[in-house]
């Protein structure tokens, strides 16, 4: 299995669109790498640049210890499985498997052998006859992944697998592809636009906006110390809460001050200053009426079953989301008191969104 | 049934009688005798023969112009179809300078008057031997077919899910081999319809074949009939007979491939 | 940093798609675009096949000087501008009835549409056959009926009269070509969502309202294109007056192709004949040009 190297890799299209802008990023050995961000961050372009089918504007692409940038994708030994998934329509699944190695030229045993482990490894041993209309969407998507397994590939190129997968069988795939990969101790880059699928597969995850990495570190680190505003609000859901304030010290004492109250500090990363403070939902204690930092009241409550969130209105007119185990017994209207664990707040420049 | 759905029925009913009437006139004419067809006022006749298709064939030796035609708009129809998928793909797929230009341009160029260039061609075939002569109608076709034709493929790849071919790509096909076992299987329908219409236009031609062919020959279909003459008046009989016969192949087709046709007309007529 | 365009692969790349695009720019230069200049250039001069000693002498506008000047040419483009408003008008409207027959009759739609195309598939010179058979004057079809009905003109000798003669021209014309017309039709409205019309149905609008201020809006681009294939091809009609009349009686029915064409295969004067190929060519250039206009006009008030 490979490492893959980009070194200041950058795209711009031939109308002035800047989708990729100067990315180095580095891809280690038998790893799953997640590229995640909304649509048009430049994701799956990165992916395409990797793949060799889009020629990149500037940079270069590693893999191992060849140069592979001015490679066409014939010679690049990576592996793609589109978001179409791209089966030759004309073609039964098995002939679809076999054709990358029809084309290198291996021989009819050598071929059997390797068409018949991956059907076996995905289970669609049964479907070898079949043509790519005769499947469902799960099964098509299996027979994209096992094209691809089939070559033994240096690395695996995944651009939105799950996509076009109904919501069940996301999270079933999503478990049998985490098992694929540590079978197979392959390299893969995976790209998706679902942040819960960045957090649950990726060995590592870069978050991508606007053609730049925003934080490249492991699933923990990346939804603990988020490195910018952008990451902080991308990743986990309900999404984190997040207030532009003013971080002011008084008499020895500190705090966050909003437009309708004003959060005590024990120390902060800067003073005298405009910050944007941040806190996950699910890190906001719940108490009786004046026994938090502040009160809050309750305007709507969802419940999707696990977990309730609770949409809360702070003194000053600022929205709060919490949420909290279903046990709790809260009513619309209600006044609670909200909590604040000074030790889970995250601090964000208010200009630049890093982190502070 | 509704009155919506019976007035639709009636008028496709009409419909079907205005366009089948002529041709079923012309074919009960072409079996007619020939005292029935100079009768007046015209009735239908008594009893249906064949002579006239006889005297067609053997007189008139009709084979020949239909040999003449079938060469001629098979031969062209080849030729466009090959350099026509090369430039439309070159167009679809590659990356390279004034593109949208030469796009332009060649639609441009299918706007053209035959009028417009055929005493040039006429000038330029004399000059290299080719009047009366089979290349000297296929290449003057191909004025008319190959921009018609780059066109039509150009709209109809330009549909094809490309993520086949970078698939391919990455399997290590080169792009001729991802071309030959992956995009021209996908391409055939619309290669298919701009074939057949090719052969249309080619055997309904009239104005350059009159102008650069001289002979039964080398004549084709469409001037051999409107060339007939008889000693005192247009032999009816006879071109009844010929126009069902020069009409057969191309009802053929029709019939055959009705649903390509119909793709191919209205091709970038309609945008999505 | 290098520049995309110099990257080597995109070189590549370019180098074959030119290789691709020669043989059909080669020969689209070979009998199109260099023809078209010759004749431009040859309206310049006096080239008469049939004096082959007088050689080609440059002559300047003369030709177009006595185009103009020529009765029988202003004959000809009056008899082409009436033949093609009058055709294009009954293909549009006929095309646009059969177009909404056919788009409701689901079930014998592939019957329907193959017996359509046959007018369209027959040579034009065949369907011209044809329509003189029918409108002969003693052994034609048309007085036959028109006598059994004793309606007036059964004892109408068609190909004699001037105007009469356009009836079995401008009924060829439009038997010919009302199918591609509905045809183009069709897609049209088959890309128009069906939800639409059941919105309308529900706010409480009639058929006849739906037709108007639904269908027909929406198929104003369709119809535009139908337009200009089937203006541009009237235009230069040639065959089917051939075949039909030969331009008689006289040159009643004769359509400025037909002129052009005698001028330079009857008379053999090239020079002459490529002047007035070459107002045929420009005005349909302007024809095209006009309707282009008219459809840039359209995207860019759908756009805004």
């Amino acid at each position: 299995m490979s490492a893959i190297r980009l070194i200041g890799v950058a795209k711009t299209f031939a109308n002035g669109h800047q989708a990729v802008a100067g990315i180095d990023l580095e891809v280690r050995s038998g790893e799953l790498l997640v590229l995640v961000g909304p649509s048009g961050c430049g994701k799956s372009t990165l992916l395409r640049l990797i793949a060799g089918l889009d020629s990149l504007t500037q940079g270069a692409v590693w893999i191992d210890d060849r140069e592979v940038t001015h490679l066409p994708p014939q010679q690049r030994d990576l592996a793609m499985v589109f978001q179409s998934y791209a089966l030759y329509p004309h073609m039964t699944v098995r002939e679809n498997l076999a054709f990358a190695l029809r084309v290198r030229r291996a021989r009819a045993g050598e071929i059997e052998r390797r068409v018949a482990e991956a059907a076996a490894i995905l289970e669609i041993d049964g479907l070898l006859d079949r043509l790519p209309r005769q499947l469902s969407g799960g099964q098509r998507q299996r027979v994209a992944l096992g094209r691809a397994i089939v070559r033994h590939p240096a690395a695996f190129l995944l651009d939105e697998p799950l996509s076009n997968l109904d919501a069940s069988l996301r999270v079933q795939t999503r478990a049998e592809l985490a098992r694929l990969h540590r079978r197979l101790g392959a390299t893969i880059i995976h790209v998706t636009h679902d942040q819960e699928e960045a957090l649950t597969l990726g060995d590592r995850i870069a978050v991508l906006r606007e053609g730049r990495v925003e934080q490249l570190a492991d699933p923990i680190e990346v939804y603990r110390r988020p490195a910018t505003r952008f990451v902080a609000g991308f990743l986990g859901s309900p999404a984190m809460n997040v207030w532009n304030g003013e971080v002011q010290s008084a008499g020895g004492q500190v705090a966050f001050i909003l437009p309708g109250f004003t959060l005590p500090l024990t120390d902060a990363p800067i003073r005298g200053a405009s910050v944007s403070l941040g806190v996950r939902p699910e890190d906001i204690e719940l108490a009786a009426p004046g026994q938090g930092d502040t009160n809050a009241t309750v305007d709507l409550i969802e419940a999707p079953g696990a977990y309730l969130i609770l949409h809360l209105a702070l003194p000053g007119g600022d929205a709060l989301r919490a949420s909290v185990a279903t046990g709790h017994r809260f009513a619309e209207g209600d006044t609670v008191g909200v909590r604040f664990p000074r030790d889970r707040l995250h601090y964000f420049d208010a200009v630049t969104g890093r982190r502070l | 049934m509704s009155g919506r759905r019976f007035a639709a029925l009636l008028g496709a009913a009409v419909v079907l009688g205005a366009s089948l009437f002529p041709v079923l006139w012309t074919l009960i004419g072409s079996l007619a005798p020939e005292e029935a067809l100079f009768r007046s006022p015209a009735l239908l006749p008594d009893r249906l023969v064949l002579d006239h298709y006889g005297d067609v064939l053997r007189e008139r030796a009709f084979l020949i112009p239909i040999r003449n035609s079938l060469v001629v708009a098979g031969a062209t129809t080849a030729l466009c179809l090959v350099i026509g998928v090369a430039a439309a793909y070159a167009l679809v797929r590659l990356r390279f300078r004034w593109k949208d230009v030469i796009l332009a341009a060649i639609l441009a160029v299918s706007m053209f008057p035959q009028i417009a260039i055929v005493s040039p061609l006429f000038l330029l075939l004399r000059g290299l031997g080719l009047i009366n002569s089979f290349p000297g109608l296929v290449l003057p076709y191909l004025s008319f077919t190959l921009p018609l034709t780059v066109w039509l493929l150009t709209s109809f790849l330009s549909q094809l899910p490309w993520d086949l071919e970078d698939a391919a790509f990455l399997d290590g096909a080169s792009r001729w081999r991802a071309f030959r076992e992956i995009v021209l299987p996908l391409a055939m329908p619309g290669v298919a319809s701009a074939g057949i219409l090719t052969f249309v236009y080619c055997w309904n031609e009239f104005l350059f074949a009159l102008a650069f062919t001289l002979g039964p020959d080398r004549q084709t279909v469409p001037v051999a009939i409107t060339l007939f003459r008889g000693r005192y008046q247009i032999p009816w009989g006879q071109v009844l007979a010929a126009s069902v016969l020069a009409s057969l192949p191309i009802v053929g087709l029709v019939i055959g491939f009705q649903r390509r046709i119909v793709r191919g007309l209205t091709a970038g007529a309609v945008k999505g | 940093m290098f520049d995309v365009r110099q990257s080597p692969r995109v070189r590549t790349e370019s180098r074959l798609a030119w290789r691709l695009l020669a043989p059909a720019l080669a020969v689209i230069l070979l009998v199109t675009l260099f023809p078209l200049a010759w004749t431009a250039w040859e309206s310049l001069h006096v080239h008469d096949l049939r004096m082959p000693w007088r050689g080609r002498p440059f002559v300047g506008l003369a030709n177009y000087a006595e185009l103009l000047g020529e009765v029988r040419l202003w004959a000809a483009l009056g008899h082409t501008t009436a033949f093609t408003a009058i055709s294009v008008s009954l293909e549009i409207t006929f095309g646009l009835i059969l177009a909404l027959i056919l788009d409701r009759v689901a079930r014998a739609r592939a019957l329907v549409r193959t017996v359509v195309l046959i007018p369209w598939a027959l040579p034009t010179v065949v369907s011209a056959l044809l329509w003189r058979f029918m409108f002969e004057d003693r052994i034609g079809v048309v007085n036959a009926v028109l006598a059994a009905l004793h309606l007036p003109g059964s004892a109408t000798v068609w190909l004699a009269d001037p105007i009469a003669a356009w009836v079995p021209i401008i009924g060829a014309d439009v038997w010919k070509t009302t199918p591609f017309v509905a045809l183009v039709l069709l897609a049209g409205l088959q890309t128009i969502d069906d939800a639409i019309y059941e919105a309308a149905r529900v706010d409480g609008a009639t058929g006849w309202e739906r037709f108007r201020y639904l269908t027909l809006p929406l198929l104003k681009p369709v119809i535009l294109v139908a337009l200009i294939f089937r203006t541009l091809d009237a235009f230069r009609i040639f065959d089917l007056v051939y075949a039909l009349t030969g331009g008689g009686p006289g040159t009643a029915t004769e359509p400025v192709v037909l002129y052009t064409f005698d001028a330079l295969f009857q008379h053999l004067r090239f020079g002459y004949g490529a002047a007035s190929a070459v107002l045929v060519f420009g005005l349909t250039l302007g024809l095209a040009w006009i309707y282009i206009r008219m459809l840039g006009i359209r995207h860019r008030d759908a756009a805004e």
